[in-house]
């Protein structure tokens, strides 16, 4: 099952802390949350993630957020930073 | 379906044996079996192109290619693949589907075959390889164009599975292999003439897989189907494709894709077949699956070498059912295939007991095989590669004993003192597909290793617990 993110704050203040965690979790990946760049790259050189990965994270971001990411949201992959503020756009409607 | 044979003449019965070789020789089969020229070959977004428009383009390309014998299709659109695949088999080329796009891997094709180039729709592709670009749009066709034919002895592809060396080996494929191979999976599915508007094949795979091509190209073109030429991967591109089509959809995927469309639950509308493939497929998945897209879950399980073995409907049965014309048969701990599709005897490398001459039980693969997303290895590879690294003393890839649901990521128990993991992450990422890369990966002091050196599965999965724990309580 995907990992439930005990949220932090309102659907206004999704924090970069939060996804960060949240990658970390469903992926079951070696690092604390805390040693994730925000601007690094999740795919590629960065933290190398792969399109399983992807797929990962789009159903945990969608069970905690509601927020179904599509291929062309790519630009929403590009970094913690990037997601954060994806989510954040999308929650508050 | 359309066969062009030469009747027997002969009388006696040596003249017999050669006249029956001599049909296996000259037989064709169709590049296609829609019944009109306006049916639809494929549709992307909401243009539709009909067998008139793809004959067209296959011309116009079959025009431009040049005088060599091997083409790499790496077209990334399905119906670009689907025009390029054609013009090289009425070219007599042989077409290379390597699973792998990595520069390095299309130069060793490239070496490794002489005469070959690179049939692709966009430019990423290396310098140094003679490239031909694939499109669709041609504007004047001929109506009354008619549907070639194809040797069955032709080679039409040659695909490949990664070795235990870890070199890729590469396994032909006739013409008339792949065709009756789309035949027995027609029947497997019982799919029949009768359901109109016939569905469009959507694919979450790559074509360049064995399963993505049996599925999304094979499988439409001897049911008169259309494709769709996109390549959707995630569930809401999934639904944007569905809506943009407006017509029954069958949906060619993996459990590891099912499992994120029923996590996800969005409406798919039009969907009414399912087929899933690469790794074994949950019970519970399926019947997830089935009860919210309302459409059947059939799995089909094959290996690249001899394509499609046989299916099953997985909320309704755990055993699953050999295709016609096929035999399977045990010898010790081995499963063997013959006949039908597949020709010669091929050793299978997953455990299976056959139950009968129609039904066989599934265990997953053998102890040293390793599937991920439907490409393999062997774990004596990987660890192989671990051991290359300097400043790694020890160390062994472990595979969890997860739900067959799971993700099936590897993880690794490495004994390297003074190295990060990290630098060891890096090296193995030069070395193996970053599918197989552990999940995490554990330094540790020392494996369990037994008193011949050996590492027994029960220890380790002891260590390995010991270790899990010992991390959880880590992160708290």
């Amino acid at each position: 099952m995907p990992t439930q993110i005990a949220r932090v704050g309102s659907f206004n203040t999704i924090s970069e802390a939060e996804i960060a965690r949240l990658i970390v979790e469903t992926l079951h990946l070696e690092i604390a949350p805390q040693g994730i760049d925000p601007a690094e790259p999740l795919f590629g050189d960065g933290l190398g993630l792969d399109s399983i990965d992807a797929l990962e994270i789009v159903l945990s971001i969608s069970k905690n957020y509601g927020v179904d990411l599509r291929s062309e949201d790519c630009a929403a992959f590009a970094s913690v930073t990037a997601l954060t503020s994806h989510i954040t756009r999308h929650t508050t409607k | 379906m359309i066969r062009v044979v030469v009747p027997p003449t002969g009388t006696s019965s040596v003249c017999r044996k050669r006249t029956t070789y001599s049909q296996i020789l000259l037989e064709r089969s169709p590049l296609l079996t829609h019944i009109s020229l306006e049916d639809c070959v494929a549709r992307r977004n909401g243009d539709t192109f009909t067998v008139c428009q793809f004959l067209a383009s296959v011309q116009d390309l079959v025009s431009r290619l040049p005088d060599k014998r091997h083409a790499i299709n790496l077209c990334r659109d399905r119906y670009h693949f689907l025009v390029a695949f054609a013009a090289a088999l009425l070219s007599r080329q042989i077409s290379l589907l390597p699973t792998c796009r990595a520069p390095e891997v299309l130069a060793q094709l490239n070496h490794m075959y002489q005469e070959s180039y690179i049939l692709a729709d966009h430019e990423d592709v290396p310098a140094h390889i003679p490239l031909c670009r694939v499109q669709n749009d041609v504007l004047s066709f001929n109506r009354k164009a008619e549907i070639p034919t194809i040797p069955s002895t032709q080679i039409a592809a040659i695909v490949f599975t990664s070795g235990s060396s870890g070199l890729p080996r590469a396994h032909a494929k006739t013409w008339g292999s792949l065709v009756r191979g789309a035949q027995a999976l027609k029947r497997q599915f019982d799919i029949g003439e009768e359901c109109t508007p016939l569905p469009i094949a959507v694919g979450t795979v790559p074509v360049q897989h064995m399963y993505g091509l049996e599925t999304t190209i094979m499988l439409p073109l001897q049911c008169g189907w259309g494709i769709h030429a996109g390549h959707p991967i995630l569930p809401a591109d999934i639904r944007e494709a569905l809506e943009k089509m407006g017509q029954p959809a069958w949906l060619m995927t993996t459990p590891l894709h099912l499992r994120v469309l029923v996590g996800q639950r969005i409406a798919l509308p039009g969907l009414t077949g399912i087929i899933s493939a690469t790794m074994p497929l949950a019970r519970s998945l399926a019947c997830e699956a089935e009860d919210l897209r309302r459409a059947p879950v059939r799995e089909m399980y094959g290996c690249t070498e001899g394509g499609v073995i046989g299916s099953r409907r997985t909320t309704a049965a755990q055993a699953w059912t050999i295709c016609p014309g096929l035999r399977l048969w045990q010898e010790g701990d081995a499963a063997w295939v013959s006949g039908g599709h597949v020709g010669q005897s091929l050793r299978l490398a997953d455990r299976i007991t056959v139950q009968s001459p129609t039904q066989f039980i599934l265990h997953g693969p053998n102890h040293d095989l390793v599937k991920v997303a439907g490409k393999r290895t062997s774990l004596a590879a990987l660890n192989a590669a671990l051991a290359q690294i300097v400043g790694v003393v020890d160390g062994t890839f472990y595979r969890p004993n997860r739900s067959p649901s799971a993700t099936a990521r590897l993880t690794a128990f490495v004994v390297a003192p003074g190295v990060k993991a990290s630098t060891i992450l890096a090296e193995l990422r030069k070395r193996i597909d970053p599918l197989f890369l552990p999940r995490p990966l554990h330094l540790v002091e020392a494996l369990p290793r037994n008193l011949t050196g050996k590492l027994p599965r029960e220890p380790l999965d002891e260590f390995a617990a010991r270790i899990a724990l010992r991390n959880k309580r880590r992160r708290g």
